[in-house]
């Protein structure tokens, strides 16, 4: 009985761990994942920057929340796939996971990019200045920067096992700062406004739920399909680094046999 | 009409914020995604390119 619960764990573990069907079930997500992502910017953006109403405070500027919001959700959600997937790397070697982590840096940064700078775009006219050091804003610059030491870290060595156990554990470290970013405005004094999400509800009207609601939505499929695009990608770089090892060791036999 | 279109393009006083937050977001999200399809297109042709050289050599 034991046993055979323990065999259904590995089996599991190793589904997922083929390349084959992981890509199968990916690839069979991929057109729905892009075709949602289109249909909820093509509904989103006009909701988002036309009918939905002004705020009463910040006027139009919470048409800049829209992106700002999702694009912030978006990047501390990249981190943690992008944490666990290097944590499922370093324990079990489990090499699609380390796939998914890779794929999904150059997204999680320019989700962090944007939630940076439409941050700034809006707090220029409303706060009166593009920056404050407080916790939000550094904790998020951090994080940025993690993405950026993550993507250069991989590429940095010749061995690109060591590249990849190198900048995994540069994401397990910096996953540290993901319960800062969340918290950072219940711990600190900031400038920066709390969630609108609490146990009470949300804190703003369902007029404006609706445009954050589909562009969060855009974002996420967004994010599967691009995902889904780039694993394609790095695992053929991988079938082409083997093909040429192949073809090198073809190449060189004659000459051994000399 | 065309006052309708202006009032919108000016976005309550705000158009210098709200406008650039748009078209980066826009520009980003497209750049990336054409990024990662020309990486895969290449990536497809260079293993083509390496799966006929191997039957070339297979076949001399």
């Amino acid at each position: 009985m034991g046993a055979s619960v323990g065999q259904g764990w590995n089996f599991d573990v190793h589904r997922f761990a083929n390349p084959t069907q992981f890509m199968r079930i990916a690839n069979a997500i991929f057109p729905w994942a892009a075709g949602l992502s289109a249909l909820l910017f093509v509904v989103g953006l006009p909701i988002a920057l036309v009918t939905s109403p002004a705020d009463y405070q910040q006027g139009e500027t919470v048409r800049i929340f829209y992106l700002h919001a999702p694009a912030a959700y978006m990047c501390m959600m990249v981190y943690g796939i992008m944490a666990v997937g290097s944590a499922a790397y370093l324990i079990w070697r489990h090499p699609m996971a380390n796939l998914v982590a890779r794929a999904s840096a150059p997204l999680g940064a320019i989700f962090t990019a944007l939630c940076l700078i439409c941050g700034m775009l809006w707090g220029q006219p409303m706060w009166g200045t593009f920056w404050v050091w407080d916790a939000r804003l550094t904790s998020t610059l951090i994080l940025f920067f993690l993405y950026l030491g993550y993507i250069a870290l991989g590429d940095a060595f010749e061995d690109p096992e060591r590249g990849d156990k190198a900048a995994a554990i540069l994401a397990l470290v910096g996953s540290v700062n993901l319960p800062i970013i969340k918290f950072s405005v219940d711990w600190w004094n900031t400038l920066h406004q709390p969630s609108i999400m609490s146990k009470k509800g949300f804190s703003v009207d369902a007029g404006m739920l609706l445009p954050l609601f589909l562009m969060l939505g855009a974002f996420i499929t967004f994010y599967i399909a691009v995902l889904i695009l780039r694993l394609r990608s790095e695992l053929l770089a991988a079938k082409i680094r083997n093909a040429r090892l192949s073809q090198v060791a073809v190449n060189h036999a004659p000459q051994a046999a000399e | 009409m065309m006052e309708k279109l202006l009032t919108f393009l000016d976005m309550g006083g705000y158009a210098l914020w709200v406008w650039p937050a748009y078209s980066l977001t826009v520009a980003s999200l497209v750049g990336i995604l054409v990024l990662t399809v020309r990486g895969l297109k290449a990536r497809e042709r260079e293993f083509e390119i390496l799966k006929a050289q191997r039957r070339g050599g297979e076949a001399s």
